[in-house]
């Protein structure tokens, strides 16, 4: 078989890096994202200087702050991280169509296809590397191998911050001394096992004959055969269509005024309907949330039966979602959101309006100047309205109070 | 209010009955059906404001007097009790109804009947008589296009009354089923087009008889066989206008066996979107190809012979509404009609059928 060039990318204690983009005097400390030291639940991500305290994704927060009382805990915005995320794969997609959206940090892209485009692969990946740095402002590690086990091992080893790869050939002399922890395949129960047969090393399990291996753990001994020896010929698992796509954003102070909560509305729909053009994505259900100034939350939504992906005609079903709500509301809002979901690749074409691509060169049009000048290059009357509340910057567009929005 | 009758006599009027009555407990009341008791006959009533049916029948009267109850219920207790058994309803002091059979014993709350929406009163002036059967095979061939959306002009059927023929059109705005059929009998002197509602067909669908009597007024349509009455307010709006969007001289014609397409696609949709349903056909020499394809599960493809010899065409389409109008149609073969991939292709049954049937099916982009 050809020789394939994957390249792992993981970003670098995703949530906590998010924060401190958010709150620069962060950097430096202890940050445990996942909830306040006295709530239930789990630290989804700790910042490394988190972790020298033993702090890990996973733990019960009670358990971290004992490990770390003097860490920073903050419940996080998955709003947010959503978004950074998109923008993550977007930046990666430019690459190659190749990629795996492993999780929302953590993805796999597949360059054999463009072979083509590229000089070499592994200038290629520092590329990537030092382009998401800069662009996205978080730090990321990178493994490249020629397969997706190793080129996740090769990220293991990188980490943090650093880019590793495993040259051809080299592949046994990379894997003989790694611990079996780091096999995917190999959960806790597996490493009593194996450590009872004084096998520590992947190198160690080469010894092991297959047979022996099926015996003791059945079809994943076989897996675990391959994966040991650097053999997987695992796919990406690409174009997934998302469950969502979602913006929303609290206010600088709770608002009442119709005209400037439709503008809201507006730029939420505008920026919404970028992700469903890229993705090339119609959406079936468009929802509607609010939350009044008491914190009660309502949400509307609508079922269509021919699925949208144009700004005008998500924003005219959005709007008159909205007023449905606002319309019997007493109280000011301090909340507004709009979700396209049910989404499809596929859109049925209607008998009694004739088909014309022109909506979507539009949009594609609108994109290419964004691409250019910025989001706040072009913006319609209604969105313009915000001008009076947020700064406003030609690039990122306005600066709402939710700092997804903006970037 | 008391009467005596055949269980029988009475069981099929309760099941249409609790069909038409509302079922989403809007209103309470709408969830009841009103029985009226005259000196000659029982009349029965149920309504969900859009459709209301009466029935009536005679039976053992012994009390005139009028109650509304539960038309679920009433229908449960009546189909529960042995055959062949005579079944008493009597209104009690309490706004209580007992109902009797043998020795069952039920007594169900009533709510007053002055609380019972008001009914439109039919009338029939104008003497259509339609034949039944052919109503609903007409029906039947249209039912499925019916929109779900609230595009209201849209949730019902279009009905076209001509001197001597019937027309029923529906569409969903993505396809669109019509149907004829000359009837000899039929004598109007101008044309009738009205708007009838899906529930009001499908109530139409479940009565077995020889001919329904039709008539309307400013608001209402009314069918009657025999002792029953439908009565279906008049869907308002305009209906598009569907003769324009049936193509007409599309360039590329197929004619295609219908079990082996219907199978194909059956198959082939295994694995399209579950969302959009979306499968796209290849029409190449002497071959039609189909393929769908699903990021999260994979691809199936596969091929039937036909006889073609026009230019290819590549196109996609929502399986469903395939299978949709494949599975209402009898012969064995259908035809197709194309244009290119934005257009709209023209169906229908090749050969002898009773009706004259056309199918409109816009593609989809996948």
């Amino acid at each position: 078989m050809r020789r394939r060039f994957i390249i792992h990318i993981d970003i670098d204690a995703f949530f906590a890096a998010i924060e401190e983009l958010l709150n620069p005097s962060l950097k430096g400390k202890p940050v445990i994202v996942g909830g306040l030291p006295h709530e239930r639940g789990v630290a989804s991500t700790a910042s490394y200087e988190a972790r020298r305290y033993g702090v890990h994704s996973g733990m019960p927060l009670r358990k971290a702050y004992q490990l770390c009382p003097h860490g920073i805990f903050i419940r996080g915005n998955y709003q947010i991280y959503q978004t950074f995320s998109e923008k993550f794969f977007h930046l990666l997609s430019q690459y190659t169509p190749d990629v795996e959206e492993a999780s929302l940090d953590e993805a796999y892209l597949d360059l054999t296809r463009c072979r083509p485009l590229y000089f070499s692969f592994s200038r290629t990946a520092r590329e990537i590397k030092q382009r998401v740095e800069k662009e996205l402002g978080i730090s990321v590690s990178v493994g490249v191998g020629s397969n997706k086990i190793l080129a996740k091992l090769a990220t293991r080893r990188a980490k943090p911050g650093g880019l590793f790869e495993i040259g051809e050939g080299r592949e046994e002399e990379f894997l003989k001394d790694l611990g079996i922890e780091c096999l995917p395949g190999i959960g806790p129960k597996a490493q009593v096992i194996l450590r009872m047969l004084n096998i520590h090393k992947i190198g160690d399990l080469w010894g092991l004959p297959r047979p022996t291996l099926r015996s003791l753990f059945g079809l994943s001994g076989e897996e675990l055969f391959l994966q040991s020896r650097g053999i997987d010929s695992r796919p990406l698992v690409t174009a997934s269509v998302p469950k969502s796509v979602s913006r929303e954003t609290t206010f600088l102070q709770d608002l009442w005024d119709r005209r400037l909560l439709l503008a809201h509305l507006a730029y939420l729909c505008d920026r919404l309907t970028l992700p469903l053009r890229r993705g090339r994505l119609f959406a079936h259900i468009i929802e509607v949330k609010v939350r009044y100034s008491d914190f009660k939350t309502e949400a509307r939504r609508r079922l269509l039966v021919s699925p949208v992906q144009e700004m005008g005609r998500i924003y005219s079903i959005a709007q008159e979602l909205f007023l449905g709500l606002f319309s019997s509301s007493r109280l000011s809002l301090r909340l507004v959101g709009v979700k396209a979901s049910d989404l499809a690749r596929a859109r049925p074409l209607s008998l009694f309006e004739p088909y014309s691509e022109r909506s979507e060169r539009l949009g594609l049009a609108v994109d290419q100047v964004r691409e250019k000048y910025g989001f706040g290059s072009l913006l319609t009357v209604r969105e313009k309205m915000l001008e009076s509340l947020y700064s406003f910057e030609k690039k990122r567009g306005f600066v709402l109070k939710t700092a997804s929005l903006t970037k | 209010m008391k009467f005596s009758i055949n269980k029988e006599d009475i069981l099929e009027e309760l099941q249409l009955l609790q069909g038409i009555v509302e079922k989403r407990n809007t209103l309470p009341i709408l969830a009841n059906i009103l029985i009226n008791v005259t000196k000659e006959k029982v009349e029965m009533t149920g309504t969900d404001l859009e459709v209301g049916l009466k029935s009536h029948f005679p039976a053992k009267i012994d009390q005139t007097g009028a109650v509304t109850v539960s038309g679920k219920k009433l229908f449960e207790i009546v189909k529960s009790l042995a055959e062949e058994k005579e079944v008493t309803f009597k209104e009690n002091q309490d706004s209580m109804m007992e109902i009797t059979a043998g020795e069952s014993e039920f007594r169900i709350l009533c709510l007053p009947k002055e609380d019972y929406p008001q009914v439109p009163e039919p009338r029939f002036e104008k003497n259509i008589i339609l034949p039944l059967g052919i109503v609903k095979e007409m029906v039947d061939r249209v039912y499925y296009a019916i929109t779900q959306e609230h595009r209201y002009y849209l949730t019902g059927a279009l009905l076209i009354l001509k001197n001597k023929s019937i027309e029923l059109v529906s569409t969903d705005g993505h396809r669109l089923a019509y149907t004829a059929k000359p009837v000899d009998d039929l004598k109007l002197d101008e044309e009738i087009r009205v708007i009838v509602a899906k529930k009001t067909l499908s109530e139409l669908r479940k009565i077995e008889d020889e001919e329904v009597e039709f008539d309307f007024d400013q608001s209402n349509l009314f069918f009657r066989v025999k002792n029953r009455t439908l009565i279906s307010r008049i869907i308002e709006g305009k209906f598009p206008n569907f003769e324009e969007v049936i193509p007409v001289g599309n360039p590329q014609v197929v004619v295609v066996p219908r079990e082996e397409i219907t199978n194909a696609i059956r198959r082939v949709s295994l694995l399209s979107s579950e969302r959009s349903r979306g499968i796209k056909f290849f029409l190449e020499k002497n071959r039609i190809r189909l393929f769908s394809s699903n990021p999260e599960i994979g691809e199936a493809r596969d091929k039937l012979d036909v006889k073609y010899d026009g230019e290819h065409v590549e196109v996609g389409f929502n399986a469903q509404y395939l299978l949709d109008f494949l599975s209402v149609v009898q012969t064995d073969s259908i035809q197709f009609e194309l244009k290119d991939e934005n257009s709209a292709v023209l169906m229908r049954p090749e050969g002898e059928e009773d009706l004259k049937f056309t199918y409109v099916l816009m593609p989809m982009k996948i």
